[in-house]
């Protein structure tokens, strides 16, 4: 239900909270900062930077890595995961900037 | 005509926006092995080629060429893949939002083409704009563009042909700085001239842009009509054809498509009608207007004997976008025989605000025709080589590890 929506009655007393109401939070607004520029993965492979199978993996191109992120790079044709050290000659793709986990069993 | 200010015609600067092989592009994005392998995309059911990497070109293939044409021996080199529009298009919007942060005047012309209104930049400033929008587009989506900026959109034009063809410009090219660099470039190239136009050109000895150019614009009128003479108008340096960032409401919107394989049931043909139905129901959603009538057509493979076609164009008692109601108006007209049907679809036309409410003063009560069920899907259209849905479909996106 969008809380800015205009009921459509006429009657009744006017609801006096309406110059309060807010957007109900929504986590888009702290995962995606940038929307042309981010995409989303699901990790495949074994548990390795505390990331494990099924999770996904939330990659903004715009964002400039710093020393120790992770980030998605191109090596030999593929996407992989690798921490960012600012050493070697990276083929960047984009940095890594949350990962989600479902916690049910 | 009064107060018509030519100047302000003249003083435009547009650039255009091309996305370089725009759908092996944004194949490429999320399968980099692909880099530098020749690359294609092919039409719906697989048919021919519509996008070609740079490698592709080079290898001979034609836009439109036949997939069953192609040597084996080539089709082994190549990566091939059916058009993944839910990818491109996602792409393109993304695009589109980076272009729009920098230019509040964008027309979007095509899936893979936009024209920016940046007359407010000097013209030592257009370069840099350009490379860092360019710059910028590459870094946040992923997709290589060339820019070509110019006082009218069909000289923006063949300056980004320049752009995209001669590797020294890297990617950008404005005409404001060199507008000589056009002159030899032959008169079949330039946008809206046509094969037509370009053979009536020749036939009097006009082959360059530089000689058509120095037409007088009344022969140009004759030879070519209206058209051809905007057009001169435009290569000339005065833009007749401005950034358009109006939305423009569609005259009819449709739903048509070359079935897989070829359905020969009624309830095969209906499912394909009911869907396109809704299909084009869907889009008239996102532009808020309704249809006032309606048409569609099956038809068998024309190439084939006993081609045989039905169409009809319907009325509605009232504009609407119920489906179920439209459908009630129509099914009765479907008197499909048992042939092979190749083709059909959907068109909606006299198409007015969906706010408008419009009174149904004698109401004919239509029965309620049967919803074909969607099971068979025998229409569907062939994509043997389509890769996922990586940007709209959590189920199918790219794996990391």
């Amino acid at each position: 239900m969008d809380p800015f929506k205009i009921e459509n009655r006429t009657t009744g007393f006017g609801n006096p909270s309406r110059s309060y109401v807010k957007s109900r939070i929504n986590p888009s607004d702290i995962l995606i900062q940038n929307p042309s520029s981010t995409f989303f993965f699901e990790w495949e492979g074994d548990e390795s930077y505390g990331i494990s199978k099924g999770d996904k993996i939330i990659v903004d191109r715009s964002i400039d890595p710093n020393d120790g992120d992770l980030v998605v790079s191109i090596s030999d044709g593929k996407l992989k995961c690798c921490k960012f050290t600012g050493k070697e000659d990276l083929d960047l793709w984009g940095t890594i900037t949350w990962k989600l986990t479902d916690l049910r069993k | 005509m009064g107060n018509y200010n030519l100047e302000a015609y003249r003083s435009k600067k547009i650039a255009i926006v091309d996305c370089n092989n725009f759908y092996v592009s944004c194949e490429r994005l999320f399968n980099p092995k692909l880099e530098n392998v020749p690359t294609v995309v092919l039409s719906n059911n697989d048919g021919c080629a519509i996008a070609r990497s740079k490698e592709a070109k080079a290898m001979g293939i034609k836009m439109g060429h036949k997939m069953y044409e192609l040597e084996e021996a080539k089709k082994k080199k190549i990566g091939k893949f059916s058009s993944n529009y839910a990818l491109y298009g996602d792409i393109s919007d993304r695009i589109v939002r980076v272009m729009k942060s920098h230019c509040p005047k964008v027309e979007v012309y095509s899936i893979d083409e936009s024209f920016l209104d940046i007359s407010h930049l000097s013209q030592e400033e257009i370069i840099p704009f350009m490379e860092n929008l360019k710059n910028e587009i590459f870094k946040l989506v992923g997709i290589p563009v060339s820019i070509g900026a110019a006082p009218s959109k069909t000289l923006a034009k063949l300056c980004n042909k320049i752009a995209k063809d001669e590797e020294s410009m890297n990617g950008v090219c404005s005409y404001f700085d060199n507008p000589d660099i056009i002159e030899n470039i032959e008169i079949g190239e330039v946008w809206g001239i046509g094969d037509k136009g370009k053979d009536k050109l020749k036939g009097i000895g006009i082959n360059t842009i530089s000689q058509f150019k120095k037409m007088d614009p009344r022969v140009t009128r004759g030879l070519l009509t209206i058209t051809g003479l905007r057009c001169w108008h435009e290569i000339n340096g005065t833009s007749v054809s401005p950034v358009s960032t109006y939305f423009k409401k569609p005259r009819h919107v449709s739903t048509s498509r070359t079935f897989g394989k070829e359905v020969n049931n009624k309830e095969g043909v209906k499912e394909a009608l009911w869907y396109f139905l809704n299909d084009s129901i869907k889009k008239c959603q996102e532009a808020s207007i309704k249809p006032r009538t309606v048409s569609f057509f099956v038809s068998t493979n024309r190439f084939k004997e006993g081609y045989s076609y039905l169409g009809k164009t319907i009325t509605l008692e009232t504009p609407t976008l119920d489906p179920q109601s439209i459908w009630n108006e129509l099914a009765p007209h479907l008197n499909l025989g048992r042939k092979n049907y190749h083709r059909a679809g959907v068109l909606l036309s006299g198409l007015i605000d969906a706010r408008f409410e419009t009174p149904i003063i004698f109401k004919t009560k239509f029965p309620d025709a049967e919803i074909p069920a969607t099971k068979n899907r025998e229409w569907e259209t062939r994509r043997d080589y389509l890769s996922p849905e990586y940007t709209t479909d959590w189920k199918q996106l790219p794996k990391l590890s």
